[in-house]
Order: structure tokens, then C-alpha cells, then sequence
């Protein structure tokens, strides 16, 4: 019986790979034995559990490979005659690599740096694609995770809380909120969210410190705890300083007090990615802190998200079956008193969100996408660059490379050198980029927060960024390094001996070397065309006519605690206050303020027969008070201003501008009609038109002006405790108003919560997306050009200095100077001329993908097509004079005397 | 092959413990590679890390070096699959005792000097 007939199993297999790493003639000897012996050891890992056994096989793989390799190299005298061992090819590789590479330290740091700042610019914009798009929430089998596509009141949520053991494995609703941790005055706000009990339990996280709230915690009047809150590792360390005696203080959320139980993990930010849930508070606390306004038995309130856990084997499709089943007696128990005829049919959606739900996916994907693209353009570039560099060095030494294949080094080898140089360099440009990565995708983020909006995204190095970065640099070496191990491939020994770097031959890779230039000259007119096309937008969209003054303007978001039927009193007594404060012109009240994400809107009634129908319907809607138009700066038309009598009781009346009246009044003077809106219940309201006022822009910067009505704060029946109180500076910074204001309104109402911001820094914050895109694609655009300009001078100079005996020759013949440099100058002229073509063509190809970004003009736009190419001109002019005035000094007799 | 290292032999060199443990366990008995591997770790009380890799280069010097040899007859219902026996040479075996001797005079050395472990403060 041999060996052989005995079976085996794929480890056994496996193991005989490995066995390759020994000379045959050491597997001859000794091979059956280590099999047997392999054998009994994996047998004894195998039976001592899952981790003893990979860390067999993990010491087996290590093993065979070092000691088979360090027998082959032992053996080697012994061998000489059979071929060159497979160790010696890395080591010889990169050490040559690494020494040719230290050779030219100003050419390598070069290097590196273009190709860091390249690969780091790529993987700053992977992270931030990695945290928003595709990572998993850091919980428990995330995969499980599903979310109910939409919003829900949280009568809904009871029942579905009810049945949620029955249909998953566990359910949790939550709200987005943004607290107010200030006990008095100014407010002090942190995001946070209001949680159902069992969030911390289905997600499967824990608190480092204390504990997490849990059902018994969930209560309208708090849970035997009393009202508790949980915080945010985050808010820990900045707001407590990493107090170890934490739990147990007070904390003041919406002017009540919780009491701190617990702290979460460092990396626990919410199940909303993008935003940190510093405060977290039990969903039943709403009631605490809303009191008579709480949404919790309100029917109408669509707040809150919910997300689910599937039973294990599960599927998506299973529970949404079992949801659907309940969902009659859920929207049958939940139904609204005023009726939606399709509450009661509109089915359940689930969607899998095992990286949890993100308000910021939706608004940044495809700007993303975009500036990822640019980035990828800008590698290619600095791609191209260190080719070019590479290539300038393979010909210059390609004496010194005849002389190593005449003494009988294989091309193979020679190439494999180069592309050891390559790997290092892209190695080097990788662990340089990782360390601008991070600090690029942290500064990149910082930019999304705005004023009114603070974005938190969780972006750890893990394996997607690593393989992305590692999969982009060893594109990039294959890239850059591939021109000049195929340069070597056509070199003749005898001919590089004989010329010294000089032939026909060179001729050829100068062709590759011009190719590259126009490919950069393309690639970056495409960028600076990007660029213009985003900064032009931001800059219409700044300078746009919004229809009022931003820039002396401050606003106060004021919160009051009394009730309902006080409100207006107290928010007259502020408004008053605030008109007293020196320095300010006026104040004025509103429901909403211009370009505020808070929006309302109404339908119109318009007689039957007109051709205006869905969408066109919808007019927005403002409670203001009077002079609000005069400080806002929003010019009366026609007619007046509210006044003091337009109170509850007096009839009703409505200022509309001009979109309004063209939209959905009879010709001829606004002033005088009626005209009738229709609320969500279906009730009817009509309002005489009192006054025309100028159109301005409601919400959306980018949004034509919009029909929009405006009706008298005091005869809104039913105002919220929050309102805007817009201050008209008459001549100061409005900011320097706030602590005046600040003083006035503690006066006024010692218990109102206040948030000052200027109107400026509102749009401002309106316009984060075209900001972003503008700088990003400015400062990519910008360092193209460099890289752009840097290859041109190189190329430029380089065929300058290969051509200084033919250029001596035509001096020595007559030429001048200004015919030199024209004739330099001409032959970069044609590079950039074609570069030029070449990327207006694709430049026009893919501008339509940012067509959706832009704003005022087309994304074909010839100005910005002509304005870059000229940028461009002017910049390969100045790289191309340098080189050109240069070979105009060339002495011709000196040039000659070396030539002979 | 015999010309391929420098042979143990002549050097007044201490041998590297796992080659001693090897030369203890093949001058207890014939064995083939894998009983001497498990005798090296159970005799070292698993100090002596032995993995196959190691073992069998330990073990091939060995044989280029004398010191053991492969027996060409198997043993009748041996499991064919363990590989070859080896047994220790008579220069193994005197390889060996020079060792005993060396670490016998070193104990010797130590016991001269009269070290003894401390009992703490007098």
C-alpha cells in the first residue's frame, strides 16, 4: 500500500501547496512525514475549538512559507546551476527600486507628495462615501436592522409597539429633536432624539457608564427614576469633561431636569447617521417636556421614525407580510378624525437599513459622486506626472541599463525593477494619503455643519478604506509605472551603449511623453471648467436679488412656556421690548423667517373651470406681524400694512405679492379682492386682500419666486410657543445687538428660551451644499493646473535640453532668440491646442451630469468653456516661456565644442 | 550532500536545544518524525516549540551531519503514512555524551562557585 491511496481531505490538499515553498528534493526526503505529523497536529487544534484551530493553520501557513524559503536559500550552492530562487526576486526588486529611488530624493519626494496628495484626496472622499453610505450602524447584527419607509404619529407606534414581539424580534421608535440644555436665556442646543424604551435593547448597545433607559423608563410622568436621560460619550467629555461622578446630576433639556443614568460608548452616535444624539431621552418625556402640546395622542403628528429588528432567518419580505396583515387594525384603532382618504389603504413599506437612516444620504450622494470623480481626475493627473518623471529617468538611464543587459541581466528583470521603483512609490504616496485622508475627510465634514445644523459622522480607517486606498495606489503604480518598463522592452544594448541616451528611438518615447501632456492638458481643462461652472453658480446664487435685506438683520427664535391663549401677549411684550432696544430700527414677529427649513404651506380655492390644478394650487403661507415687511425690506406695493386692528374678531385680511396675485387673482388692482384657502381638515377661510407686496423668496434660494400669502400674526388662533422676532438694525453689525436684545427680552419674559442668528448666516447656511462644491472644486481644479503646468515645463524641458545641439546648430546658422522661443513655444502651443480640443469634447460629454447642480446658466455654458481654456492658455504659456528663454541662451560654440 | 554545512561533530559549540531534545529522543528508541516531535515537546514540557517545518530541517542536518540516519526497512504493520524511522548513529550517540559532559562541567562549575539561592536579609 503507498501513500497515495490514502484519501485526503482538502486541508491535506492545502497543506501539499504549501509544501511547494520547500526544494523538491527536500519534499522527496521528507514530505510523507510532514503530512502525517500536519495531519495529527490539525486533528489535536481541530478538537480543542475554532480558535485554537485558526491559529494552527495560522502558524502552519507562516511556518512552511519561512522555513521552506529559508531552506531553499541554505541550499542554494548546492544548486547553482537550476534557476534564480523565488526569493531573491523581491529582494533584489525592491532593493534596487529603493536604491535608485534614493538616488533622485528631490524627484522621488516629488513623487510622493503629488501621488499623497492625490491618493489622500480620493480616500478623504471614500471615508466620507464609507460613513454616509456604507457602514454598518455600530450595534449588534446590524443586518437585522429594517426601517419603516416614512414617518408615523405615535398612536401608530403604540399599536405597532404592541405587536412588535409578535411580527420581529423587537421594535423602537424616534424622534429627531434638538434640545435646549440652557436653564435660562439664551439657549444652548445639542441634537439629541427621544427614544422608545426598548431602543438600547433592540439595537443591542449598553452604556460605559450606568445604564441605558428601558420600557419602565418610558412613561409621560417619568418611570420610577423619575425623568431620565442618557448621553452621548461625546457630550461627556465636552460638556461634563469626562466627570466620572456623572451619573446622577441634573441636566437641564428644554428647561426640565433629567437625571443622568447612563453614558454611551464613544462610537454610539443614534440610529440617524450624520448626526450625533448627544441627549437622548425616553419618548414618553415628550409629554414632560411639551406638556399640554405634546404630539404623543395627537393623530395628525407624523414625527417619528420607526426601525425594527427581524427574527433570525427572517426575511424583509416575511415581516412586511405579517405587518401588512396587522395594518387594518392598526390604521382601524390610529384613525385621524378628520379622515385622509388613504390612511386606511396605503400600505407598509420596510427598507433593510443596516447603516441606519440618514437625512444627509439623500441631499450629498450625488454631489459626492461628483467630487469623487474630480478627485479620481485630479490622480490621473499627478498619474501622468510621475510617468512623465519615471519615463524623463528610464531614458536617462538608459546607458545605464544597456551596460546591466550587455553584462546579461534579463529584460524581465530590468522591467521588474522599474516596477518594484513603482510599487514604492505608489506604497509610500498610499501611507502618505491615509494620513491626509484623515485629516482631509474631518476638515471636509467640519465644512457640512452650518449654523442651524451640526453634522457628526463617525469615520474610522476600517477595511473599505484600506482597500479602497490600496486598490487606487496599485492602480495608480500599474498606471504610472507601466510607461516605463514597456520604454524598456525596445532597448538594444548595443545601441543604448553607442548613443549615450541619444537616438531615433528616444523619439518614440518623447511621442508617449507628449501624449501624456495633451491627456493632462484635457483632463484639467475638464476641472477648471468644473470649477468655474460651481463657483459660478454659488455666486449667482449669492448675489441673487432673494427679494429682502439679509445683511442687517438678526434674528431671535424665541420659545415661551405660557399657553396657548397668553402667547400673543407675551410675544408683543417681547416684539415691543426688542423695538425699544437702542440702535435697533424695528422688530416685527413672524411664524417663519426667509430661507428657514420650517415651511407652510396652503391650498387655494380657485373657481371652477380653472386650469390650475395639483402642485399649482399650493401658495406659501406666513403669520407676520405689522412691520414685518419694513424689516425684513420687503417693499409694499400696493395697499397697507397690517395694523393693530387686524386682531381676532376684525375680518379677515391677507397682504399677497406679486406671484400670488398673478397666479390666483382676477386682473387689475390686488387690493380690494377675496380670494378663500382650504386647510388640511377641509375647512374654508377666506381673506380680503389688503396690501401687494414685492416677491421674495420663501424657502429655497434656488426656487423662482413663489406665490406666498401673508396673514396677520394676531388673528392666528392658535400660535406655537415658538416664534421668530426679526430685528432690523439701524446701522450697527446686528450681531452687536444680542446682549442688548438679550437684556431686554429677560426683562420682558425672564422664562423665554432665545436663539439668536443673523438672517445672513441663515442663507448662508441655505447655500453649505454649492459652497462645498465650489471650494472643493476650485482647490481640485487649481491643483490640477499646477500638476498641469508642472508636467508641461517638464516635457518642455526636457525635449529642450535632448535638442540643444540641433538648437546651437540653427544659432550658430542665425537664428535669434525670438525665433527659438517661437519655435519652442509653437510646439507647446500644438500640445495645449490639442489638449484644449480634447477636453472641450469631453468637457461637453459630462458636464451634463453637474447640469442638476447649477443655477442661472447652462452647463454647456461657452463662456466658461472659453474662460478655461484661456486660463489654461496663459498657464502653458508661462510653463513653456521658462524652458523656451532658456534654450534661446544657449551659446552655440559651447553647445558644438561638447557636441564634437 | 555530506559536504553541505558545517558538521556538529567537531564544534565545542553547545547544541541548540531542540537538536539536543531530538538526539534524546532518537538515543531512547527508533522512531519516525512525528513520535520524535510529540517526545521533544512532552520531554521539553512544550518549552521547545517544535513545528514540523522546523523539526524536519533540524532533522536533515542531522542527517547530512551523521548524526542520524534513515532506516531503509520498515517495521510489518507500520502505518505507512508516518514517514520513514530514523535512527541515532554512533557519532549521534557520542555527540550526545560530549554534551552530557559539557553541561556535567558546567554544573560542576556552578557548584565550585557555591551559589546558592538566597534566603533574604541576614
Amino acid at each position: 500500500m503507498s501513500g497515495s491511496d490514502i484519501p485526503r481531505t482538502i486541508a491535506d490538499r492545502l497543506y501539499g501547496v504549501l509544501l511547494r515553498a520547500y526544494p523538491s528534493s527536500f519534499r522527496d526526503r521528507f514530505g510523507a512525514g510532514m503530512r502525517y505529523a500536519f495531519a495529527c497536529d490539525r486533528e489535536i487544534a481541530r478538537s480543542r475549538g475554532w480558535r485554537d484551530y485558526a491559529r494552527f493553520w495560522l502558524l502552519t501557513i507562516v511556518d512552511t512559507i519561512r522555513s521552506g524559503f529559508a531552506e531553499r536559500s541554505e541550499s542554494k550552492p548546492h544548486r547553482s546551476r537550476e534557476k534564480t530562487p523565488m526569493r531573491s526576486w523581491f529582494v533584489v526588486d525592491w532593493r534596487d527600486g529603493w536604491r535608485s529611488l534614493r538616488a533622485t530624493p528631490a524627484i522621488t519626494a516629488l513623487a510622493v507628495l503629488s501621488l499623497g496628495l492625490g491618493i489622500g484626496a480620493n480616500s478623504a472622499l471614500f471615508s466620507i462615501y464609507n460613513g454616509l453610505m456604507l457602514r454598518s450602524l455600530p450595534v449588534a447584527d446590524a443586518k437585522r436592522l429594517v426601517l419603516l419607509t416614512g414617518e408615523w404619529t405615535n398612536p401608530i407606534w403604540e399599536e405597532i409597539r404592541a405587536r412588535q414581539d409578535q411580527i420581529a424580534d423587537g421594535a423602537f421608535a424616534w424622534s429627531v429633536e434638538r434640545f435646549d440644555l440652557s436653564p435660562s436665556g439664551e439657549t444652548d442646543p445639542v441634537d439629541g432624539i427621544f427614544a422608545s424604551g426598548r431602543m438600547f435593547e433592540v439595537l443591542g448597545v449598553s452604556a460605559i457608564r450606568g445604564r441605558t433607559f428601558t420600557s419602565a423608563d418610558d412613561d409621560r410622568r417619568g418611570g420610577q427614576s423619575g425623568p431620565v436621560a442618557v448621553i452621548s460619550y461625546r457630550l461627556w467629555q465636552q460638556r461634563f469633561a469626562g466627570a466620572s461622578d456623572v451619573l446622577g446630576r441634573t441636566l437641564s433639556v428644554d428647561r426640565k431636569l433629567f437625571t443622568i443614568v447612563g453614558v454611551m460608548p464613544r462610537g454610539f452616535f443614534g440610529p440617524d447617521v450624520g448626526r450625533s444624539a448627544d441627549v437622548i431621552l425616553p419618548l414618553g418625556a415628550e409629554a414632560i417636556i411639551n406638556g399640554a402640546e405634546s404630539s404623543l395622542d395627537v393623530r395628525l403628528s407624523w414625527w417619528l421614525n420607526i426601525m425594527l429588528r427581524l427574527q433570525r432567518d427572517q426575511t424583509i419580505g416575511q415581516l412586511t407580510g405579517q405587518l401588512r396583515g396587522v395594518q387594518p387594525e392598526i390604521r382601524t384603532a390610529t384613525l385621524p378624525a378628520q379622515l385622509n382618504h388613504d390612511y386606511l389603504t396605503e400600505p407598509f413599506e420596510l427598507e433593510a437599513a443596516p447603516s441606519g437612516r440618514s437625512t444627509l444620504r439623500a441631499q450629498y450622494e450625488q454631489p459626492l459622486k461628483a467630487l469623487m470623480a474630480v478627485v479620481g481626475l485630479v490622480l490621473l493627473i499627478a498619474c501622468a506626472n510621475i510617468a512623465n518623471l519615471l519615463l524623463a529617468r528610464a531614458t536617462a538611464r538608459r546607458h545605464e541599463l544597456g551596460v546591466r543587459l550587455a553584462l546579461g541581466a534579463s529584460r524581465l528583470r530590468l522591467s521588474r525593477q522599474l516596477l518594484g521603483e513603482s510599487l514604492l512609490l505608489a506604497g509610500a504616496g498610499a501611507a502618505l494619503g491615509l494620513l491626509f485622508a484623515r485629516w482631509g475627510s474631518r476638515a471636509l465634514v467640519a465644512q457640512l455643519s452650518s449654523v442651524s445644523n451640526s453634522v457628526v459622522l463617525d469615520m474610522p480607517l476600517d477595511w473599505r478604506v484600506l482597500a479602497f486606498t490600496m486598490a487606487v495606489s496599485a492602480a495608480t503604480a500599474l498606471l504610472f509605472g507601466m510607461a516605463p518598463a514597456i520604454s524598456m522592452s525596445g532597448l538594444s544594448p548595443f545601441e543604448a551603449l553607442k548613443e549615450q541616451g541619444r537616438s531615433a528611438s528616444g523619439e518614440r518615447r518623447g511621442g508617449v511623453r507628449q501624449f501624456l501632456v495633451v491627456l493632462q492638458v484635457a483632463v484639467s481643462l475638464i476641472l477648471v471648467v468644473t470649477a468655474s461652472l460651481f463657483t459660478r453658480t454659488l455666486f449667482s446664487l449669492t448675489t441673487r436679488d432673494l427679494g429682502f435685506d439679509r445683511d442687517p438683520v438678526l434674528l431671535a427664535s424665541v420659545t415661551v412656556t405660557q399657553p396657548a391663549e397668553r402667547r400673543l401677549d407675551v410675544f408683543e411684550r417681547l416684539r415691543d421690548a426688542a423695538a425699544a432696544v437702542p440702535g435697533v430700527a424695528s422688530a416685527a414677529i413672524s411664524f417663519t423667517t426667509p430661507t428657514a427649513r420650517a415651511g407652510w404651506n396652503t391650498r387655494i380655492v380657485v373657481p371652477p373651470g380653472s386650469p390650475l390644478k395639483g402642485r399649482e394650487l399650493a401658495s406659501w403661507i406666513n403669520a407676520v406681524s405689522p412691520d414685518w415687511f419694513r424689516t425684513y425690506g420687503i417693499r409694499l406695493a400696493g395697499g397697507r400694512d397690517f395694523n393693530s386692528h387686524d386682531r381676532i374678531g376684525a375680518p379677515r385680511v391677507a397682504i399677497v405679492n406679486r406671484a400670488f396675485a398673478r397666479r390666483f387673482l382676477k386682473e387689475g388692482d390686488p387690493v380690494g379682492q377675496y380670494f378663500s384657502d382650504q386647510g388640511p381638515s377641509g375647512k374654508q377661510d377666506s381673506f380680503a386682500v389688503v396690501g401687494v407686496v414685492e416677491d421674495s423668496i420663501y424657502r429655497s434660494i434656488r426656487a423662482a419666486m413663489e406665490p406666498t400669502m401673508f396673514v396677520p400674526f394676531a388673528q392666528w388662533s392658535n400660535p406655537r410657543s415658538v416664534v421668530s422676532i426679526g430685528v432690523r438694525s439701524a446701522g450697527a453689525p446686528p450681531l452687536s445687538l444680542t446682549r442688548s436684545l438679550s437684556d431686554a427680552f429677560g426683562k420682558a419674559d425672564p422664562q423665554a428660551s432665545l436663539t439668536f442668528l443673523t438672517l445672513s448666516s441663515q442663507v448662508d447656511a441655505a447655500l453649505t451644499q454649492e459652497r462645498l462644491l465650489a471650494r472643493l472644486s476650485t482647490f481640485f481644479g487649481g491643483l490640477a493646473l499646477l500638476l498641469a503646468s508642472l508636467g508641461l515645463y517638464g516635457v518642455t524641458a526636457y525635449s529642450v535640453n535632448r535638442r540643444r545641439g540641433e538648437i546651437g546648430i540653427r544659432m550658430a546658422l542665425g537664428a535669434n532668440a525670438p525665433t527659438i522661443v517661437r519655435m519652442i513655444l509653437n510646439r507647446v502651443g500644438v500640445l495645449v491646442a490639442l489638449g484644449i480640443a480634447v477636453g472641450t469634447g469631453a468637457g461637453l460629454w459630462a458636464s451634463r451630469f453637474v447640469a442638476s447642480f447649477l443655477y442661472g446658466f447652462e452647463p454647456s455654458d461657452p463662456g466658461t468653456f472659453g474662460l478655461a481654456a484661456l486660463v489654461l492658455s496663459l498657464v502653458a504659456a508661462v510653463a513653456g516661456w521658462l524652458p523656451a528663454v532658456r534654450a534661446s541662451r544657449i551659446d552655440p560654440a559651447e553647445v558644438l565644442r561638447i557636441d564634437a | 550532500m555530506a559536504a553541505r554545512r558545517t558538521t556538529e561533530a567537531s564544534s565545542p559549540k553547545p547544541l541548540k536545544p531542540a537538536v539536543f531534545h531530538i538526539l534524546l529522543a532518537l538515543a531512547a528508541r527508533d522512531n519516525y518524525g512525528y513520535a520524535v516531535m510529540q517526545a521533544v515537546r512532552r520531554a521539553s514540557d512544550g518549552h521547545v516549540p517544535l513545528s514540523p517545518g522546523s523539526f524536519y530541517r533540524h532533522l536533515a542536518k542531522l542527517i547530512d551531519d551523521g548524526l542520524v540516519v534513515e532506516l531503509s526497512q520498515r517495521r510489518a504493520g507500520d502505518d505507512p503514512r508516518r514517514g520513514a524511522y530514523y535512527r541515532l548513529t554512533a557519532r549521534g550517540h557520542s555527540v550526545l555524551a560530549d554534551e552530557r559532559r559539557r553541561l556535567a562541567a558546567l554544573v560542576a562549575a556552578i557548584d565550585g562557585l557555591q551559589v546558592a539561592p538566597r534566603r533574604g536579609p541576614a
